[in-house]
């Protein structure tokens, strides 16, 4: 199966998730690409534009919220769809701050890789509208 | 029912009136009836012969001379007023023992009826004028005396006693109209004390006070009461008695005027029958006869002037009265006379002529008839025979002077018997007048009033001249003479003279000592009504004089002054009382006041001191009354005084906090209590204050909104604890979850063989790692809910929803687990259910909760079942009754049940029973303590059986209309 892998973006300042994401993602066939630090998310989101980028929240220099406020402000970043990564169960808050837009609220601890995965996957699928095969 | 003198002070009154007054009637009676000197013992033995009499054991033929006479004796006791004197001055002029007797003799025989006609000694007209008018005055006279007594007392003790009755009934139905003064009194007192609301009842129950209609002074009704009690019967007293007095006064007149009468009657017969005798004798004269024969035959002119000769000289002298005699033949001319004028004048037309032809007639001539220069004089005149053939010869007239009548009527007319006439009379002679008028009702005889008589020959037409001319009767009574005045008069009728005699006295001048009795009386009344009024108002003075001192005290201790005392006067009487009461009272007050005043204090102390704001504000406006201390510290001094207050209250986001929200104007305007803590004030130093404030009404007992209290405290503090606690709780799960996820998602990868094949061995490690890790996650999660829920900070969204979807949703998440265990599921839902206004996400962790415990207690093929019902008001559910339309979920199972001695545990925090914690050791054991929290955060109840062994069944209650929305917190997880 020949495909042009889809470039993710992994925010994250832990650097064990980070690692984790990375070579999982990797290994599902995406290119991976990862972040320490909200202000560094941000520019390789505007330099790459990824297909998704997973978004930690509470992060040194530039938190998840604000990247992701700052993706809005760009027609070039303000599509690509935001999976918040997070361990704050606060997505209320979240949603308050952000309004209804082009992202979704995952708590990490309450996810397994393979979920996140999918999710993912789907979350493409949902964009491009393009079949996606799993490799084992 | 029975009513006591002692219960019922004024019945008592009433009978010590009546009992009074009956005594009263019994004195007047007994003395009344003792004034008597007649000798005892004559009476008694009267008495007896006269009861004898009566009851017919003895007859008028059996009794002896001597029981007549104690017979009339005991009359004579009996006797009263005029008859009594009558009587008895008529037997003292019975001179001698023997005259006495004969006259009780008399009276007893008269007047037991055993002899109607008895002998009166004749000699005595005035005792038998007593006898006779004591026929009709012996029934009455003592009687009615005594019994006129009685009715007026009666009559006395009827008027006071409806008037009291009347007055009582006025001041009764008045009742309502006026305000009393002592409710009036407790009103003003209420006001400025306060309480005093139990003691008016008190006094309204105890003694509902007499209220007079009107405002009348002490002494006015003092006054009114004595001069009815005093005067009133005094007056219809003394007018009875004046009354009594005349009709005696007259009575006896009456009598003396009747005496009178008749002795004047006796006179006038005496004298008509000396001038008729004398007539008599001279037509018996022979010489007479036989000239007037000889004239008449012979006609001689020797003859007639011998016959007058002899009338003038040998027959007038004989009499004084005689005025003249004449003789005329059978045609009626004059033969002979004492005048010689008369001589040939034919009276043949003439009355005496023609009856004297016939017998013996006495005239009276026409008025103004002159006949021997007497004007109007009787004349007799007699029938002249022959002494021998008794041939009618002619008819010889004597003219006598009347004027001498009338000296014999006004002689001596003054009887001894009325001593009361006679000073009448003696004073006022002229008024007495006795005169005869004749058949053609003129007056021909009137003595008294002769020198200014204009009645002389005028014809009268009064009352006793009709009666006896028309009835032949004769008349005592008042009248209207001739002239128009009221007289006492009385009228014999001479019948064969064809007269009639009157006696009668000016009814004025006649009744002058009982009209002077009057006068005297009025005058009486009069002084006596000024001096009641006096004394009454004297009294009045003297009993209002001290209670108007103490309305002057009550005046000043009104005004505030409590240490004023009055001075108590020292009356000995139920004033002096009053006043002791009233310093009592006072002394009372005084006490109350200063304990108040006290209690002011130390609520003032306390107050000021506590470490809470409190601010009191007047109703409806709002005005600030009171602020303490720690309040103008947190409020800041100038608070009270700044018209814009109100206006630096701020919500948390800095906007101003909308004026109507204000706790203290809600309860302002609803009257209910509120409390509120999201207020927020700027400090001066810039910081923002957040301010808890509670609002309470404060109601009078009429329940109207006096003043509303406002207590505050500042929660900055607080409220940022709680932020801080909020935040850790927030940043702990978030530093925990961190390496939970590392460790998640690493052995996920080694399980998954991303790191290289892994023997079985280390899968089933690394499998444990995995499980354990999601366990911790759970039990991070689930301590980070009841964090929140104890922190009261969860919030509530509530929206219309299905709550039957949201259990069966439940149920199918856990489909895995029941198809595994073989579990048999049974639903039941109530066909009413209806949408309900609930926060979905707390609904799951209600369901959540509760299914997964029944499934994941119940051993395989064991039984699970879930029902939802409506419940209506008033229901009794596993006997419990519910307050209110609720939703009721029950959850049960066949499942290990929950041992005894643990069952009050269930809903405690972390707690796992035995049975279980061996079976499952996953678990947290806050489930239980969720749903409990949640249910009953949102007025919902929840409870259960359970048997070890056999299953537990779990009950919770929702109210049908919906969770209340809570805001400012977060959600649960």
């Amino acid at each position: 199966m020949t495909q042009t892998s889809h470039t993710i973006l992994i925010v994250e300042d832990e650097p064990s998730l980070s690692e984790a994401l990375k070579d999982k993602f990797t290994r599902e066939g995406f290119h991976a690409l990862t972040a320490r630090n909200g202000e560094e998310g941000l520019k390789i989101a505007q330099e790459k534009v990824p297909s998704v980028i997973l978004l930690d929240i509470v992060m040194p220099k530039m938190d998840g919220v604000t990247v992701f406020k700052k993706l809005q402000e760009s027609q070039d970043t303000a599509n690509i769809p935001v999976i918040f990564l997070t361990n704050l169960s606060n997505a209320e808050q979240v949603a308050e701050e952000l309004g209804a837009g082009n992202y979704q609220y995952l708590v990490k601890s309450d996810w397994d890789m393979k979920d996140v995965v999918a999710k993912v996957r789907s979350t493409i699928q949902e964009k491009h509208g393009v079949a996606w095969a799993v490799e084992e | 029912m029975k009513t006591t003198f002692k219960k019922n002070p004024t019945r008592f009154r009433i009978a010590l009136l009546i009992g009074f007054s009956l005594f009263l009637v019994v004195f007047t009676v007994h003395s009344t009836g003792a004034q008597d000197d007649h000798t005892a013992s004559e009476e008694a033995k009267g008495k007896i012969v006269w009861e004898k009499l009566r009851s017919n054991e003895t007859n008028c033929t059996q009794l002896a001379d001597g029981d007549f006479e104690v017979l009339g004796e005991y009359f004579m006791g009996q006797m009263t007023g005029t008859s009594h004197e009558a009587m008895n001055t008529a037997v003292e002029q019975m001179k001698g023992k023997e005259g006495e007797e004969q006259m009780h003799s008399a009276l007893g025989k008269r007047l037991s009826g055993c002899d109607p006609l008895a002998a009166f000694p004749p000699q005595n007209v005035s005792f038998m004028q007593a006898i006779l008018n004591m026929d009709s005055d012996q029934a009455g006279e003592g009687g009615i005396g005594s019994l006129s007594l009685i009715a007026l007392v009666l009559l006395w003790i009827f008027v006071i006693g409806g008037i009291v009755v009347l007055i009582k009934r006025l001041i009764k139905r008045s009742r309502d109209g006026f305000l009393p003064v002592h409710i009036a009194a407790s009103d003003i007192s209420k006001e400025r004390y306060g309480g005093g609301e139990t003691n008016k009842q008190e006094l309204e129950k105890k003694a509902p006070l007499p209220r007079f209609p009107f405002r009348v002074k002490i002494g006015t009704k003092l006054a009114f009461f004595l001069l009815l009690a005093g005067l009133f019967p005094m007056a219809v007293f003394g007018v009875l008695y004046i009354r009594n007095e005349q009709s005696a006064l007259e009575k006896e007149i009456f009598n003396t005027l009747v005496l009178l009468a008749e002795s004047k009657e006796l006179r006038v017969f005496e004298y008509f029958k000396d001038i008729t005798s004398r007539t008599h004798d001279f037509s018996s004269d022979g010489y007479i006869r036989d000239e007037t024969k000889r004239l008449i035959t012979t006609d001689s002119v020797k003859s007639q002037e011998a016959l007058s000769r002899h009338l003038s000289v040998n027959k007038k002298p004989l009499d004084d009265k005689l005025a003249g005699i004449s003789i005329l033949d059978k045609d009626g001319t004059i033969i002979a006379s004492t005048d010689q004028n008369e001589i040939g004048k034919n009276e043949s037309d003439d009355i005496y002529f023609k009856e004297g032809k016939e017998s013996s007639t006495l005239v009276r001539t026409d008025p103004g008839d002159v006949h021997f220069g007497i004007v109007s004089p009787f004349i007799v005149a007699v029938p002249l025979t022959d002494k021998d053939t008794h041939e009618f010869l002619g008819v010889l007239v004597n003219a006598f002077d009347s004027h001498k009548l009338e000296s014999v009527l006004s002689s001596n007319f003054i009887t001894r018997q009325s001593a009361a006439l006679e000073a009448i009379v003696g004073k006022n002679p002229e008024t007495l007048h006795v005169y005869i008028v004749d058949h053609e009702k003129n007056v021909i005889l009137h003595p008294i009033r002769k020198e200014i008589d204009p009645v002389h020959d005028v014809g009268v037409s009064t009352l006793p001249v009709r009666e006896c001319m028309e009835k032949g009767k004769e008349v005592v009574g008042s009248y209207i003479d001739h002239s128009g005045a009221e007289v006492l008069g009385a009228s014999m009728c001479l019948v064969e003279e064809g007269m009639v005699l009157v006696v009668d006295i000016d009814k004025r001048t006649a009744l002058l000592p009982v009209e002077q009795a009057r006068m005297r009386f009025y005058g009486i009344i009069t002084v006596l009504g000024a001096l009641i009024v006096a004394i009454s108002f004297l009294i009045a003075r003297m009993l209002t004089k001290p209670i108007k001192a103490l309305r002057e005290s009550a005046e000043i201790v009104r005004t505030g002054n409590l240490h004023y005392r009055a001075k108590v006067a020292t009356t000995g009487d139920e004033i002096e009382e009053l006043g002791h009461a009233f310093n009592a009272m006072t002394a009372s007050l005084e006490e109350r006041q200063r304990w108040v005043e006290e209690e002011k204090k130390k609520l003032a102390v306390l107050l000021e001191n506590l470490p809470l704001g409190v601010l009191m504000l007047r109703a409806p406006r709002g005005e600030i009354i009171a602020l303490n201390g720690r309040g103008a510290a947190l409020l800041g001094n100038d608070f009270e005084n700044d018209p814009q207050r109100w206006e630096r209250i701020n919500k948390e986001d800095g906007e101003r906090y909308p004026f109507e929200e204000l706790p203290v104007n809600v309860a302002l305007h609803t009257g209910h209590s509120i409390t509120k803590n999201d207020l927020y004030m700027e400090e001066v130093g810039g910081r923002t204050l957040a301010l808890r404030m509670a609002a309470v009404p404060v109601r009078d007992d009429a329940g109207t909104l006096r003043f509303v209290a406002v207590v505050f405290d500042d929660v900055t503090k607080e409220k940022e604890i709680d932020r801080s606690k909020t935040e850790f709780v927030s940043l702990a799960s978030h530093q925990l979850r961190t390496p939970l996820s590392s460790i998640n998602w690493y052995s996920e990868m080694l399980l998954d063989g991303d790191a290289g094949k892994i023997t079985k061995e280390q899968k089933k490690y690394l499998q444990e790692i995995y499980r354990g890790n999601k366990r911790m996650v759970e039990l991070v999660d689930a301590l980070l809910n009841v964090s929140r829920i104890e922190m009261g900070t969860f919030m509530v969204e509530p929206v219309p929803m299905n709550v039957v979807a949201a259990a069966t949703s439940i149920l199918a998440d856990l489909k895995k687990v029941i198809k595994k265990k073989k579990l048999v599921v049974k639903e039941v839902y109530a066909k009413d259910i209806p949408q309900i206004m609930a926060d979905p996400k707390l609904m799951r962790v209600i369901f959540q909760n509760v299914l997964s415990n029944a499934v994941k207690y119940t051993p395989e093929e064991g039984n699970v079942s879930l029902a939802l019902e409506v419940l209506k008001k008033g229901q009794l559910v596993d006997g419990r009754k519910v307050s209110r339309e609720m939703l009721l979920i029950t959850v049960a199972d066949t499942g290990y049940g929950i041992p005894k001695g643990q069952q009050d545990r269930v809903f405690t925090k972390m707690f796992r029973a035995d049975n279980v914690r061996e079976r499952d050791p996953e678990g947290t054991g806050l489930g239980l303590y969720l749903v409990k929290s949640i249910v009953e955060h949102v007025s919902g109840n929840i409870w259960f059986e359970s048997e070890e062994g056999k299953g537990s069944t779990f009950y919770i209650t929702l109210p049908l209309e919906g969770m209340k929305k809570k805001e400012g917190a977060r959600r649960l997880g």
